[in-house]
Order: C-alpha cells, then structure tokens, then sequence
C-alpha cells in the first residue's frame, strides 16, 4: 500500500494537490463529479479523500483575490543585486587606483562614493558606481565614445570626468572632479538669492551646456541634482556672508549617455518611483521614442541638443516657481504611459501663473527669492514666463536652438532689452522702427492689428480643456499687448502728424480695424476691445470723421458699460469721447455724455487730475458750440485753473490748450482784452512746445489775430494771419478746411483795410472759394460770397451785391428750407438792404419785412440785427412816400441800437444815419392841394 | 536601514534590504548568490525569504500588540490580503498587522502538515520570486510549483476561513 492513503503524508498531498488544481481547471459545476470519479478509480485512497478535495476546492474559489497579487520575482533579485553590490563595495574597498573612503551620494543608476586616486596623482575624486543589471561591455563601450570628446572638454562649470573602469564583481565606474556642493535649486533657496541673481547663475549654466553642445556632448540628464553649486572658497567670509561668488558645476556630463540608451525604457517602464524619480526633466522627445511617436530628431533616437534646453527649461522654471513645469499642470504619478502622454501633451501654466496658483506657498517662495509675495508673480510676467515657456515648447524646433541663445535672452531681460521669446506683439519688433517713421508704423499697426484679431478668432483645434485656457490666456494677453502699443503709438504719433499723409489709407484702416472688433473679433479680452475702440474713435474724432467716429464710440462706450458697471477711467474715456464726437455733430446729446464723463471721473480722481481738467475743459467746448458762453467760460476757466496747478510751472501742451480755449470763448464773448493776455500767453508756450509747422502754433497764431482784430491791432493781425496760413499750407498741402478759414480771415481783413486796391485778397477769395467748394460741395463757398458781399455794400456797389445776394438767398432756401433760421433771415435782410438803394422798393419791402418777423421770432429781445433790419425797412418805406411810418420804425431802432450796441459799432452808426436822414427829409408834398390864405 | 521603526510603514523594498542585510555576514552568500539557478542562489533565496517572511511578521506583531494588547485569533477578509507588498505597506490605521499575523499563524500550520507546500507560499509570496525562479530554487518543474501553489492556496484559505466559525 502506498502512502497516498495516509493523509499527511508526502504523498497522500501530492494526490491531493494534484487532484485539486486539476479540478480547478474545470469549469465550477464539473468538479464535483470530477473529484467524485478520482478519488473512486483509486481504491487506496482514504474515504474521506473526495470530501477533503471539495472542501479545499470551496475554501480556494470562496477566497477571492486571497493571495493573488503576488509580484513576477523582478524585485527580489534587483535588490539581491544591489545588496551584494552594496557589500561588495563599501568603504575600504579598492578598485585599481581608487580606494573608497565613503558614500556621498545614491542616484538613479548607482552609488557615488568619495574616493582617493593614487596614480598617477594623488587627489580626491567622486567615483560613481553604476548597478549591476546593465550590461558592463556596454556601458563601458559607450563610454568610450565619449571619452574623447569628453576629455577635451574643460569649461569652470563642468564637472570633469577622468576615467571609467569595471568592478571585480563586473559592475561599471566612472571617476569624477568631485564636486562639493547643493543641488542649483537647493541652494539658491537656501541662500535667498534674488531672481536677478538666480538668472546670473543660471546663464553660467547655459555657457556650461553651450560649451559641451559644441564639443558633440548631449547631457541627457540635466537636472537639478547634476548641476551642482558651491560658494568659492577663496573669499573673505566676513563681507557679505555667502562666501564668495557662487560657482556651479554640471556633473555626469557623458554618463547619461553610456549609461541610458535601452535602459531609460526598461527603467521607465519598471518602478519609476524605485529608479529615476518622477521623469520631470526629461523632454518630451525623450519620453516619447520608447514605443514609438516624439519628434525626429537628428541622433536616431531623436534626441539632440535641443533636448538639454528643454531639461534646462524644467530647471529654470523650478528656479523661478519652486516646482517644476509637470507639478505645476498637474502630473500625478500614475501609470508609466499615463506619465508620457502628459509629458507629451500638456503643457505647463507660465511661471507667473503658477505662482498665482499657490497662494498658500506663495510667503516662503517669495522669502527664498528675497522678493515681497505681491510682487512676485509680477516680477515673473512678460519676459520670464515667455523664456521659460519657449524652453518647453512640446517641439524640439520652436525652442531656443541653441544653450547660447537661452543665454542671451536673459540677458536681454536682465538689461531690460526685448527679448526674442516674446510672442509677435509689436512693441518689440518695432520699437526701433517706430522712429524712423512713425506714420508707416502706425499703418503696419493697424494692419498687424487686423490680422491678428483675425488670427485671435480661430479655432487651434484643441483637444483639452486646459490647453485651450492656456491659449486663450495668451491670446488675451496679445490682444492687450497689441492694443497697448496701438494706443500708446496713436497718442505718440498724434494726427497732427499723420494728417499731412496718406489720410485715406489711415481712415480706411481704422475703420475696418473697429468694425472687426466691434464685430466681436477681440472678445478673449473685453478689456483690450474697449481700450482699441476708444483709441480708434478718438482718432477718428481727430481726423474729422465725426459720424464714423460716433459709431466706434458707441461701441465703445457700450462694451464699457457691459464691461464695468461701477466707474472706471477708461470708460469715462469712453462716454467723452462719444460726447465730444456727438458735439461735433451738434446732437443734443453731447453735453448730457459729457456731463456723465466728467461726473465718473470726479468721483474716481477727487481733486486735481489730468483727466478731470479734460472732461471740465470738453464740457466747456460742448458748451461753447451751443452757445451757452456762460456756462463755456466757467468751465473754461476751472479747467485752465486746475491745468495750472497740474503744470506746476512747465509748459504743458493741455495747458497750452486751456489758455487757447478760455482766451478764444472770451474774444467771442467781447472780452478782447482778457482774450489776448490768454491767447498771447498760449502761443507764446505752444512755440516753446512744439516746432514752428505745428497745427497748434497755426491756430494760436490765428485765434490770437481775431482778437487783435477786434481790438483794431490791424498790423499785427494780418502779420499773424499771414504766418498761420503760411503754416497750414505747408502742414496740409492743399484743400483743407483750416486753409481755407485763415484764407477767408485774411482776405476778409485785407478787403477791409486795403481799399480799392484788393488784388491779392481778390486772390485770395477766389482760391478760398473754389477750394470751399470742393471741401463743402455744393454751398460751400457761402461765407466767400457773403464776404463779397460786405465788400461790395461797403463800397456802395450795390448793382455788384445784388446777383450775390440773390444767390446766396435762393442757396439758403434750398439747402435750409424756409423755416425761420438766423441764416435765412440774414439771406432777406441783405438782399432787402442792397435792393433799396437799386430802387427795388416792392421785393426789398418784402424781403426786410419778413426777416424782421423772423428775427424777432429768432432773439425774442433786442438785438442790433433787429434794429439794423428796421432801420433798412424804415429806409425803403421812407422811399416808398410813406414817411410816418418809417419814422416811427426807425426812432425805435435808433433807440434799440443805442441799447445794444457801441456807439462806434458800425450797424448802430448805420442806423442813426438812416434816422438823421428821414428826420432830415422834408416831407413830401401831399396829395391834397392846401388852400392857400 | 537599521532596524524597524514600529509606527512606520515597510515598503516592499525595504522589506527585502532589510532581509539581506541580515544575512549579510553570511560568508556562503555575497557575489556568487546573485547568479540565479546556482545552488548557493537557491540557498540565499530560501534563507531570504525566510527572513523576509520574519520580518514582515515581527512588524505585524508588533503593531498588533499596540492596537489591541493581546494575541488573539481573528477574522481576517481574505479578499485584503493579495501581496507582501501591499501588507507590508500598510498606512495608518488600517487592519494589515492584523492580517499578518493571522496568515502567519496559517502559515505555520501549513508548514506542520506539509513543509513542501509552505515553501512555495514562502518564495512565491513572501519573497516575490516568479514560478520560474521557485521552480529552480525548488528543484522542480514549474507545473509542479502552479499544483502546489493552488493546493497551498486551497489550504491557506480553508483554514483562515474555520477561523470563521470558531
């Protein structure tokens, strides 16, 4: 009998075992008669043999995932490796030359012990042992290919490496410079080193890398652990405290190589976590040749240079954030092929976002970059976060090519110099540019600003949330980049300037660029959108595109409310400007806007502010073109006041304005006296301001004229006309309204003073006229006509006057209607007037009556037009025989002129004459013979 | 690694450093043990895992004593206990020490009623080798280690379920 009928023994189990796995492998509701049939066939088998397989069977499927995830034997016998490489090197034990004194150090691939080297120098060396379970030959191997390049290479920040050698027990060294000092990221935290200093420090790296990348040698391995830092033992402890100036090194320069090639796959694919650490450093191309796709590089396996700059990304970032690009987006350790799509697909927050991010971190991050918590997201805005990020472009081809260029644009940064990182905004491409031709920038401006905003409105096809916040992150930020510098170029540039040029072209292009916008083109950044619409419209405004520029304004100050609802400066920009516009356009509306700008901004600047000056000084403007003069002037003056105060003593152009504005309205209102210590003082600081062919040295020069033209300051007058319309020819070369008005001023004072001989003001009115014309079109040129014909009634020429009158009559009803208007009236009292002494007494009756009906209408009080109209019409019904009448009508325009005009003023001097006349007349003979005594 | 900190988890890695470094003065072990499929290698493995299998016993007991001050038989979930890994890593808190010590006891009935059986829960799970590596420190065919594999199983889970009913 054998021993299978024992239970318990050898046997007996080996019966059992076999019996119970081979049950096992049947489906569930077989085995029971599986076990039932085996344990009859063998008669030696204990009775309870079948019973005692099913209760193992039940107690085996009842179990579960009892015991089932019992590991495939890799990790007993990497670590039986490591144990027996770790006894087999230790501290005392010699290989060749090198005698182990201690570990320093453990990595990913070995053990660096501190070593003393005998031959053929005695001296102290890092010697780094690689682990068992790579293929010594080839390690060794590729190592050797490196050797050479490797020894010619000697840079003060690379580590040297010496010699590479194998253990007795078959295991790969490497002899290096040793090197004392704390992983770069460490000890710059340690130190509290400033940003600036941070990036010092970082440049000697890149001139490290740089210099072994022209040598042939890729790093691989770039990280924080392998660049090393020490403070230079040959300073003077007692100056600063840091000891000298802090020197890196780079260490492994070359191991990575020899070292990594199939490994890096084996080691990513096995626990990560137990060899390499997370994979932070390692470029997507890196990651993404094992198992296929990355990007081709120019070694085989895809990797080249460019790899290093990427890896020298990571370390930057975690030199200005604290953790590195992966943390920052989110990596969480998870499956190995999880980790390298992330590499291979997301993309990091720009530095100043992740700083933002981590608000609780934000004390002790800022402490360690000797930088205040607020200002540290600030300070790596802009410049930092596009040379990081361009470091960590996904594509090999978009990074820096070279160490050397990285280098260089921190630099730039550091000298406050544009950096190339920067995205396509035109700040930096064009900031040389802009001064040779300020005009041709402001065009290419607006045409890069078009299409941009059109690019800004395409989809990038994106397939993850966060890369699309991030994009539009950006491309809100180069909306705002470019409406900034659009803005700031505009405002420098000034239309002044660019109106002498290619106006057309300019009107064009704004015009399209704000229906882009307004069309929602700009809509990733609201903010830009108002800002580049307010600009556009305040330009337009500028130029004389009043109606285009309502609009644009509109838009604006629509998107402004949408955007704001509290105050806000730029959208009280925005409902002045639109005022402004509007009052160029006479809408009623103009003053209530500019009323509200004003209002915002005095609640948002109490007290003395440019922008309140400004909205004081439109509010005065609008005013002004109303003809509320009271109102102007007081508004004038609190904004000329608070400019003064503003100005401190310098000329100031908007100073220079208000003194303009204030002194003009006060010559309009009669202070003439007043008006030029104003305006003298304004022009005397616009010629300081500015150069001699400036708009507003013209119309300085101008407006100061009619007053001294009023004071009777003839010569000086017509001196200063002369120069502003010298002026205006050359600042607008050709057809242009403020030509035409320094033409008409001065031909309308050359007329009156140069008597018969007018020839050059005759000229003049000619040139002025046909070019009205063609400015204003059709009745264009009605001023010059009435200028003729003052002339022609002041010199008595009346058969000359009269067709001009006419014309100018039938002109006013065709364009106005005949609905009572001062210009209508004015049309029928001069036609009237001319017609009386031509004899025409009928038509002037008519005539001068009905304008005097719609004068009266028109003042509702008196005024010297009213009378000078009844002292005509008394004229032309004394000459009609009716002599009572026209006496009466003209005592009461003798006595209304007496009340509204100086006695030197030419209409009252009129009026009395006519009065004199008809008092002196004799009366006609009647009609009844008088019996006679 | 010098001894075990009670309160502090023990990774699988650390359990196996701790392993040999024990049995590192062993003058039969050192370079020679690494080769797999030598006799020295079978050796080191079974001694290994033993060790292994001690240490991670010695921390369960240890905690066990903490929590609940006294030995005890207990129910554990069979479905909690799947790798050396995952018991030896056990966080704060949770019932692995528990779990330790009551598959250790099984454990030591099952080396009493059949010591071959024991062995392959020994090196399989204990010590993380695969069937292959067991078979050659074992000496014997991989179907042979898959057949004992499953009736130790069988046999561990009976009996930590009788405990059930006790």
């Amino acid at each position: 009998m054998n021993d299978s009928g024992i239970p318990g023994s050898p046997v007996h189990d080996r019966r059992m075992a076999e019996l119970v796995a081979a049950a096992l492998d049947l489906p569930p509701d077989r085995r029971a008669r599986f076990v039932a049939e085996q344990s009859v066939l063998d008669p030696e088998l204990p009775a309870d043999f079948g019973r005692e397989a099913l209760s193992l069977i039940d107690a085996s499927t009842d179990a579960g995932d009892f015991l089932s995830g019992v590991t495939k034997g890799a990790l007993i016998d990497r670590v039986a490796r490591d144990c027996a490489d770790a006894r087999g090197e230790s501290p005392g034990s010699a290989l060749g030359p090198y005698r182990l004194i201690e570990k320093i150090g453990e990595g990913g691939f070995g053990s660096v012990f501190l070593a003393e080297q005998s031959r053929p120098v005695r001296r102290q060396v890092a010697l780094k042992i690689i682990k068992l379970g790579m293929d010594t030959r080839q390690v060794i191997a590729r190592f050797e290919q490196e050797r050479q390049a490797l020894a010619m290479m000697e840079h003060p920040h690379i580590a040297r490496v010496f010699d590479a050698g194998a253990s007795p027990t078959g295991r790969p060294y490497f002899v290096m410079e040793l090197v004392r000092g704390r992983p770069i990221t460490t000890f710059c935290d340690d130190r509290a080193l400033s940003i600036r200093d941070r990036l010092h420090l970082f440049i000697l790296v890149c001139d490290a890398v740089q210099h072994a990348h022209l040598k042939g040698v890729i790093h691989r391995d770039l990280k924080p652990r392998n660049i090393l830092v020490s403070a230079s033992e040959n300073a003077e402890p007692a100056d600063s405290g840091t000891g000298g100036a802090p020197t890196p090194k780079i260490i492994d320069f070359g191991i990575a190589k020899a070292v990594t090639g199939k490994l890096a796959d084996e080691t990513l694919v096995t626990e990560a976590s137990q060899f390499m650490g997370t994979p932070e450093y390692i470029s997507p191309e890196q990651v993404g040749t094992w198992g296929g796709g990355g990007y081709q590089g120019n070694t085989g396996d895809g990797v080249d240079t460019r790899a290093d700059i990427y890896s020298l990304g990571v370390v930057l970032y975690e030199l200005l954030t604290g953790i590195t690009p992966l943390a920052a987006a989110g990596l969480r350790s998870g499956s190995i092929a999880d980790m390298q799509l992330f590499i291979r697909t997301v993309d990091a927050p720009p530095p100043s976002a992740c700083i933002a991010d981590r608000r609780d971190q934000l004390p002790s991050l800022a402490a360690a970059r000797s930088i205040h918590p607020s200002r540290l997201a600030t300070r790596l805005r802009h410049d930092l976060d596009w040379i990081a990020l361009r470091c960590l472009e996904k594509d090999p081809a978009r990074r820096y090519q070279t160490a050397q260029a990285l280098a260089f644009d921190i630099a730039r940064h550091l000298r406050a110099e544009p950096v190339e990182a920067a995205p396509p905004s035109l700040r930096y491409r064009a900031a040389r540019f802009a001064r040779r031709n300020r005009v041709a920038v402001l065009l290419s401006a607006i045409v890069a600003l078009g299409l941009i905003v059109a690019l800004a409105g395409t989809s990038f096809g994106l397939t993850q949330a966060r890369r699309e916040r991030r994009i539009a992150e950006l491309q809100a930020d180069r909306a705002q980049k470019t409406a900034d510098f659009l803005r700031t170029t505009i405002e420098g540039v000034g239309p002044g300037v660019a109106l002498g040029r290619d106006t057309e072209l300019l009107r064009g292009l704004m015009e399209s660029a704000a229906t882009r916008i307004a069309a929602g083109e700009m809509a990733a950044n609201p903010q830009a959108e108002v800002e580049l619409l307010l600009t556009i419209g305040m330009t337009q405004s500028e130029l004389g595109q009043h109606e285009i520029a309502t609009a644009t304004l509109t838009a604006a100050w629509d998107a402004a409310q949408r955007l704001w609802t509290g105050d806000h400066p730029t959208k009280a920009a925005c409902v002045n400007g639109l005022g402004q516009a509007k009052a160029h356009l006479l809408h009623s509306e103009a003053a209530a806007l500019v009323a509200e700008g004003l209002e915002m901004r005095r609640r948002l600047f109490p007290g003395d502010h440019p922008d309140v000056a400004s909205s004081i000084n439109n509010v005065g403007w609008v005013a002004a073109s109303l003809h509320r003069l009271d109102d102007g002037e007081a508004a004038y003056r609190e904004s000329l006041e608070m400019r003064r105060r503003l100005a401190v003593g310098r000329d100031d152009p908007l100073l220079a304005l208000s003194l303009h504005n204030t002194g003009a309205l006060l010559g309009v209102r009669g202070s003439n006296s007043d008006s030029e210590a104003l305006l003298r003082e304004s022009l005397d600081m616009f010629r300081r301001l500015h150069p001699r062919e400036h708009p507003s040295v013209a119309t300085g020069m101008f407006t100061l004229a009619l007053t001294l033209r009023k004071l009777g300051a003839i010569p000086e007058a017509e001196a200063l006309l002369r120069e502003s319309l010298a002026i205006r020819r050359v600042l607008y070369k050709g057809d242009h309204t403020l030509v035409e008005l320094s033409l008409y001023h001065l031909a309308a004072l050359l007329l009156e003073t140069s008597g018969d001989e007018a020839t050059e003001a005759l000229a003049m009115a000619t040139e002025g006229a046909a070019m009205s014309l063609r400015l204003k079109g059709r009745f264009g040129d009605r001023t010059w006509k009435s200028l003729l014909l003052d002339r022609h009634i002041r010199r008595d020429e009346h058969h000359l006057a009269e067709p001009i009158a006419r014309a100018l009559l039938a002109e006013t009803f065709e364009r106005d209607g005949s609905k009572p208007s001062a210009t209508v009236a004015k049309a029928m009292a001069t036609l009237g007037a001319v017609l009386v002494p031509l004899g025409r007494l009928e038509e002037a009756e008519t005539n001068l009556a009905a304008a005097l009906q719609m004068r009266r209408q028109l003042y509702k009080k008196e005024h010297t037009d009213i009378a000078s109209t009844m002292a005509n019409l008394a004229d032309c019904l004394h000459k009609r025989g009716r002599r009572d009448e026209a006496l009466a009508l003209v005592r009461d325009a003798a006595a209304m002129a007496s009340r509204t005009a100086a006695p030197t003023q030419a209409a009252r001097r009129r009026v009395e004459a006519i009065l004199a006349e008809i008092e002196s007349a004799r009366p006609p003979p009647s009609s009844d013979p008088a019996p006679h005594p | 690694m010098n001894g075990e900190r009670p309160g502090h988890t023990l990774s699988a890695t650390a359990l196996v450093h701790e392993a040999f470094t024990r049995l590192g003065t062993h003058p039969a072990l050192g370079g020679a043990a690494a080769i797999p499929g030598s006799t020295p290698y079978a050796t080191f493995m079974r001694a290994a895992a033993e060790a292994m299998r001690r240490i991670l016993i010695e921390h369960g007991r240890a905690r066990s004593r903490l929590k609940r001050g006294g030995l005890g038989r207990m129910r554990v979930p069979l479905n909690t206990i799947r790798d050396v890994a995952q018991l030896a890593g056990g966080g704060e808190g949770d019932d692995h020490a528990e779990q330790i010590v009551a598959l250790d006891d099984a454990f030591r009935r099952l080396e009493m009623h059949d010591a071959r059986f024991a062995d392959v829960i020994r090196l399989r799970f204990y010590a993380g080798l695969s069937v292959a590596e067991t078979a050659q420190v074992l000496g014997v065919s991989e179907r042979t280690v898959n057949v004992d594999w499953t009736y130790a199983r069988a046999w561990l889970a009976r009996d930590l379920k009788q405990l059930d009913a006790s």
